[in-house]
């Protein structure tokens, strides 16, 4: 049986690898290591409906990074953060553990169990397969990996080379957050109706890898509550007089299953080119309004690097099956005002509320054209980064654009400043939410 | 920021892992009135160890002697008869970018296969190899410093015999046969010091298009790592920029002979596990 010198896996369990010269000599064990980062962060962006700057974050965060040693049989890792401050609305300490989990490796078997983060597909930044992490688009950060939301789970890779298989299982709904849309008159946001702690209520995926040195690919398929709920009717609530009734809409999740495909390979040195594309089927969409139409996404991506610039150039697509566009209106107030008369109210409610649903699940079209560019550019040694990711949905006329400059003052001491800018038509989700996320930033970070 | 400039920067790295950098390596017996291409042949084939595991420091300073500094670790192990050397390279400091890993499959006959796992990407990518001209992690390693290099694409010309690193030396000028080659890795000229007992190099200048010092190259703590085919790894390599007065040095802290070094190493699955 191949062992080698245990040199290489040895000397990753410690943060530092001495200054000794012994060939093959093991590095001191210890039982777990430190790492982490403290960093401070500003954004700043327009106050809605104003024409005046307001701060939209402004924090200071503690992250702290312990990772228990390896063993023959597996290890562990924990991050838990804690932010003092102000992020949206809301202000104070927050500590959240964002991940914690452990992990078995046990012959051609891995198995994590824990709060984690799942993230699959290969595309760049957009991944239509990626189905059973939520995302807090309500987060300001520099760094996209911080949206994403860790949750309680088991993920198992069964490993045969060149193929391995991958099974999920995530017991607990965690939804995908965004920036509330405006609901009409006498229309209030309640309680969320995500799906309980059950069995049969977990998501449960499988992916099939296919590992080659020239090109590797997958196969997915996930069953369960999609991350990102949609808006549907929970009541009408009597406020004793039938003119001051109101309607209550509540965040509801819907099921679907989610067949996906991905691959990488490169042409030559010279060229990356990646692909992924997921068909989306929302189980019984037509008796939910709160559910989107079966869709398909597809990314079709190419990444070069010329000279001390690399790009990322991506083309994705949407086509909506048994579409039927629901157009943005505002609804008679005076027909929302009569909850007396909920048969008369429900219709245009309803029609309300699909509107806003294509919103939020981006079916503002049947066929949707989109483009996304990632360009870096690294100069003075590397110490200095200019990046920038764009995108824009030609179909929809929605855009955003993440440029980004940071610089390393030392090793560990990094500052960076940028801007999150979302822009879009009045009735298209960018446009909803561009008041709110849209923000220029500076921060000042040290890592540990 | 850190994502990139070590996905850029590690693709190669592999072979510094070795501590003999591509054509810079060199190892095996010396033999009687070798041609200037029998040496540099054999500075090349012989840089290939069956197996080896490293922990590396490169420390890159600059004319003001402030200085930065990068930690790996490492295997290599060669399969498919030699003709296929397979690396896996990890960082371990600075923190931000602790944890991402590099692994590269480097072919006699074609384009390497590369892949990048970056932490804050939670997945595996597969990368293009880096342009030969480039800088090296920032520091005055390029990656056509680090690369191994086509023998066929220099003609070599035995300048002289001299001591380099207290050691005899074959001294050899390496021209690229065309423009191109040259403007691909942005020198001239290399002039190669290479031990006549160990073919070990031990010192190159590198000149600039326009025929000017570039930079030059010493190595030290040179190291039998193989008795049975006589190996030899210099563990310290010292690049000095001579135009702009910054240095970098690659340090092997260990390094191991290690030809059983698991297989496991070398795949994906690996390399997600920091």
């Amino acid at each position: 049986m191949s062992t080698g010198s245990g040199l290489f896996e040895a000397s990753q369990d410690t943060s530092s690898s001495g200054s000794g010269s012994g060939a093959g000599e093991a590095p001191a064990e210890t039982g777990y290591e430190f790492n982490g980062y403290v960093r401070g962060d500003v954004f700043v962006g327009k106050e809605q409906h104003a024409n005046h700057a307001e701060m939209k974050a402004a924090y200071s965060e503690l992250s702290l990074k312990l990772k228990v040693k390896k063993d023959k049989l597996g290890d562990a890792y924990a991050e838990p953060r804690f932010r003092y401050g102000l992020q949206g609305n809301a202000q104070g300490l927050i500590v959240d553990l964002r991940e914690a989990y452990a992990n078995l490796y046990a012959g051609p078997l891995d198995l994590r169990l824990g709060k984690q983060i799942v993230v699959w597909g290969r595309a760049d930044a957009l991944n239509p397969t990626s189905n059973i992490t939520p995302v807090d688009f309500r987060i300001h950060s520099p760094i996209e990996d911080d949206r994403r939301v860790g949750n309680v789970g088991a993920r198992a890779f069964l490993n045969f080379s060149p193929f391995r298989l991958e099974g999920v299982w995530m017991p607990l709904y965690e939804a995908t957050e965004l920036p509330p849309l405006p609901l009409p008159d006498r229309a209030v946001l309640g309680d969320s109706t995500y799906p309980r702690p059950r069995i049969e209520n977990g998501t449960e995926g499988a992916r099939l890898h296919l590992e080659l040195p020239a090109v590797e690919m997958s196969a997915s398929y996930v069953y369960g509550y999609a991350p990102l709920p949609g808006l549907t009717l929970l009541e009408y609530r009597d406020l004793g007089s039938t003119l001051t009734a109101e309607a209550v809409i509540t965040r509801a999740a819907y099921n679907q299953q989610v067949v996906g495909f991905d691959f990488a390979t490169t042409l030559g040195d010279w060229l990356g080119v990646r692909g992924e594309a997921a068909y989306r089927d929302p189980v019984h969409f037509r008796e939910k309004v709160y559910a989107p139409n079966p869709d398909v996404q597809y990314v079709l991506g190419l990444d070069h690097t010329f000279g001390d610039v690399s790009v990322i150039a991506q083309y994705i697509g949407r086509y909506v099956f048994n579409y039927t566009k629901y157009p943005a209106f505002n609804p008679d107030t005076s027909l929302l005002g009569r909850f007396s008369d909920p048969a008369a109210v429900d219709p245009t409610l309803f029609a309300v509320l699909r509107s806003k649903n294509q919103i939020l699940f981006s079916q503002l079209a049947q066929q949707q054209h989109m483009a996304s560019l990632r360009l870096e550019w690294l100069t003075l040694h590397q110490t200095l980064s200019a990046s920038a990711l764009a995108f824009v949905n030609f179909t929809t006329q929605e855009w955003l654009l993440f440029p980004k400059i940071g610089y390393s003052l030392t090793d560990n001491l990094s500052a960076t400043v940028g801007a999150e800018i979302y822009e879009g038509p009045t009735n298209t989700l960018f446009g909803v939410i561009r008041s709110e996320l849209s923000a220029g930033y500076a921060e000042l970070r040290m890592s540990f | 920021m850190m994502d990139r400039r070590v996905r850029k920067s590690i693709a190669s790295l592999g072979l510094a892992a070795a501590m003999g950098l591509g054509f810079l390596m060199g190892g095996g017996d010396a033999s009687a009135g070798p041609s200037p291409r029998d040496i540099m042949d054999k500075s090349l084939q012989a840089r290939k160890l069956d197996g080896s595991e490293a922990v590396v420091k490169m420390i890159m300073s600059d004319d003001k002697g402030s200085t930065r500094e990068r930690e790996m670790t490492m295997a290599t192990k060669l399969f498919d008869g030699g003709k296929t050397e397979k690396r896996i390279v990890r960082f371990t400091a600075p923190a931000d970018v602790k944890g991402t890993g590099v692994l590269m499959f480097d072919y006699d006959a074609k384009p390497d296969d590369t892949w990048i796992f970056l932490p804050a990407l939670r997945k595996t990518r597969r990368i293009v190899s880096s342009q030969r001209n480039q800088a090296f992690l920032g520091s005055e390693f390029s990656f056509g410093d680090l690369g191994v290099p086509s023998l066929d694409e220099y003609t070599y010309n035995l300048v002289k015999e001299e001591n380099a690193g207290g050691e005899p030396c074959f001294v050899i000028d390496v021209m690229p046969k065309d423009k191109a080659t040259g403007e691909g890795e942005g020198y001239s000229k290399k002039t190669v010091w290479i031990s006549k007992a160990t073919y070990t190099v031990r010192r190159t200048q590198f000149f600039d298009l326009g025929g000017k010092l570039l930079k030059e190259l010493n190595t030290s703590d040179v190291k039998l790592l193989d008795p049975k085919n006589k190996r030899y790894r210099p563990l310290t390599m010292e690049m000095v920029n001579k135009q702009n007065g910054r240095k970098s040095i690659f340090k092997s802290e260990k390094i191991a002979l290690a030809p059983d070094t698991k297989d496991d190493y070398f795949t994906t699955r690996y390399l997600e596990r920091p």
